[in-house]
């Protein structure tokens, strides 16, 4: 069969980056400009700061990735964007660029949903076997998604309130650290011991995920140290969140696993599988129950047009394409 | 020569096709839905005007002030389209283009409103700028305008005009192509960024 390369778009955040996939997993080059600096200067993304800057750059980018790959529009299959979920002002920017791009080349246009993209990454790495058990942990998700086939998606538990990346933030936010929270409460965790009592969220038997209870006992935590005068040990206090936070993914997965014994391999997506002790902790568990693990590197963890690509090529073999008339949504459900 | 014009500052979304200097064909959008008729509309005009989008000789976008996501939309489409057809983009300002398309022997007073207030700029009858762009409350506005409300223009547009004026500016670089906000938002009051973003 004929080679497929396909160029991805991926501006739903504080990321502009486009990339250029073969058969939906050999990367032939990929371009990220991301903003991150720029919001860390609020405490975290600006909605309109991060749409203006898309604008700005988005023909940058492109011709950024036409000079690594060494390609032409010309030469390519078709175009994927992220249209959902995301910030809608900078989703747009993204798919209003995909048009121009399918327009000018008559391309087809594939219209790609942003955790598909995280899912998909993973065929970076290897072809996903199905059925699969996907973990989706990021700034919006929490959710435990079994994977028949491409695209059949059967969401067996999601979160009931905050996601895991949002907490993430929220517990950097109470103990001072900086933006990009996620991270800088993982280095402090690696510093720290489990010393801080803390509530294990959903102590329950479903596949569901709650974390508001835990971000409110970190708040308690640190207010009232504060009432009495105190200092909170912050590296402490990271590693018994992350401890209580990251345990109750894996707790999840586990169980998961056992209920669906059809499972060949486990999957984790989002921004949140950077996370080393998460990754590490899975690793266990996949050893302890014979069962394949993929994990993406690092670099396609954060968002990425590479998965945007790998997630579009199933749709491009089965012809599902878009038209001029698509439309960015804020949020809409992967199923 | 063909030229096409984007204007999706306002409610209202304009594209107009011309050759030379004249008006081949236009169409108006009044659905409020900019992100999913502008491309089908541009395509619709080509199409019906048998004219391949690799025929197109220049751009000229609306840049605003205006809707924040609608000049987005415009200026997107608008820079996606002048780099990848290789061919030269201007730009004019809303204000501008009222300006220019509204004679008056007086001075004029060009308003843009929106919600809570208005966009606007005070003209000389040839269109010198004498009030800068500015942005104003309904209270501040209402004071501004006192002594010259008999100043304020129509905000019709004249494509004929429009293009007399986009003629006789430079083409810009597409990844200059930006569109002007004027209204800076709470997070980022004097709209400086001292950190601009970086490729990984």
């Amino acid at each position: 069969m004929k080679d497929v390369y396909i160029l991805g778009i991926e501006s739903s955040c504080d990321e502009t980056s486009m990339s250029i996939i073969k058969n939906g997993c050999e990367e032939i080059a990929t371009t990220v400009l991301t903003q991150m600096d720029t919001h860390a200067e609020y405490g975290g993304v600006v909605p309109e700061i991060a749409s203006r800057m898309h604008t700005e750059n988005i023909t940058i980018v492109l011709e950024d990735l036409l000079k690594k790959s060494n390609m032409t529009v010309d030469q390519v299959d078709a175009i994927a964007v992220t249209y959902a979920p995301g910030l809608l002002g900078s989703l747009l920017v993204g798919v209003e660029a995909a048009k121009v791009l399918s327009l000018v080349y008559n391309k087809p246009l594939i219209a790609t949903h942003h955790i598909a993209g995280h899912i998909y990454a993973n065929n970076l790495v290897k072809p996903i076997e199905f059925p699969s058990l996907a973990l989706v942990v990021s700034g919006g998700h929490t959710e435990l998604v079994l994977m028949e086939a491409d695209y059949k998606f059967k969401v067996l538990g999601a979160t009931k309130d905050d996601a895991i990346g949002e907490v993430y933030d929220k517990v950097a936010r109470v103990l001072d650290l900086p933006y990009p929270g996620g991270p800088n409460v993982e280095k402090y965790a690696r510093e720290g011991k489990h010393t801080y009592d803390l509530p294990i969220p959903m102590n329950n038997k479903d596949l569901e995920f709650s974390y508001s209870g835990l971000k409110s006992a970190v708040i308690n935590i640190k207010h009232n140290a504060e009432q009495r005068g105190e200092e909170i040990n912050k590296y402490d206090l990271a590693r018994s969140f992350q401890d209580v936070a990251i345990d109750e993914l894996i707790r999840k997965t586990k169980q998961a696993l056992d209920e669906h014994k059809e499972v060949k391999g486990v999957i984790v997506a989002g921004g949140v599988s950077a996370n080393s002790y998460l990754r590490d902790e899975m690793k266990k568990l996949c050893d302890e129950e014979h069962i394949d693990l993929c994990i993406p590197p690092m670099k396609y963890c954060t968002d990425n047009a590479a998965m945007i690509a790998c997630a579009a090529y199933p749709k491009y073999l089965k012809g599902e394409f878009a038209d001029l008339s698509l439309d960015a949504k804020s949020s809409l459900e992967l199923y | 020569m063909y030229s096409l014009l984007i204007d999706t500052h306002d409610k209202d979304l304009l594209i107009c096709l011309y050759k030379d200097d004249e008006v081949l064909d236009k169409e108006v959008n009044s659905t409020m839905n900019h992100a999913s008729k502008c491309m089908p509309i541009i395509d619709d005009i080509l199409n019906r005007n048998n004219l391949d989008v690799h025929k197109l000789n220049e751009l000229i976008v609306v840049i605003g002030p205006g809707s924040f996501t609608g000049v987005r939309i415009g200026a997107t489409i608008g820079k996606m389209l002048a780099y990848t057809l290789n061919i030269p983009i201007k730009t004019i300002t809303s204000l501008d283009m009222y300006a220019i398309s509204n004679e008056s022997d007086n001075n004029k007073l060009v308003l843009i409103n929106d919600l809570k207030g208005a966009y606007g700029a005070y003209y000389t009858s040839d269109n010198k700028i004498i009030d800068e762009y500015f942005y104003k409350s309904e209270e501040a506005l209402n004071e501004y305008i006192k002594d010259k409300e008999q100043y304020l223009i129509n905000n019709e547009i004249n494509l004929i005009k429009v293009k007399e004026y986009v003629n006789k500016t430079e083409a810009i670089n597409p990844h200059k192509v930006n569109p002007i906000y004027i209204k800076e938002i709470e997070a980022n009051k004097d709209g400086k960024r001292s950190i601009e973003p970086r490729f990984q």
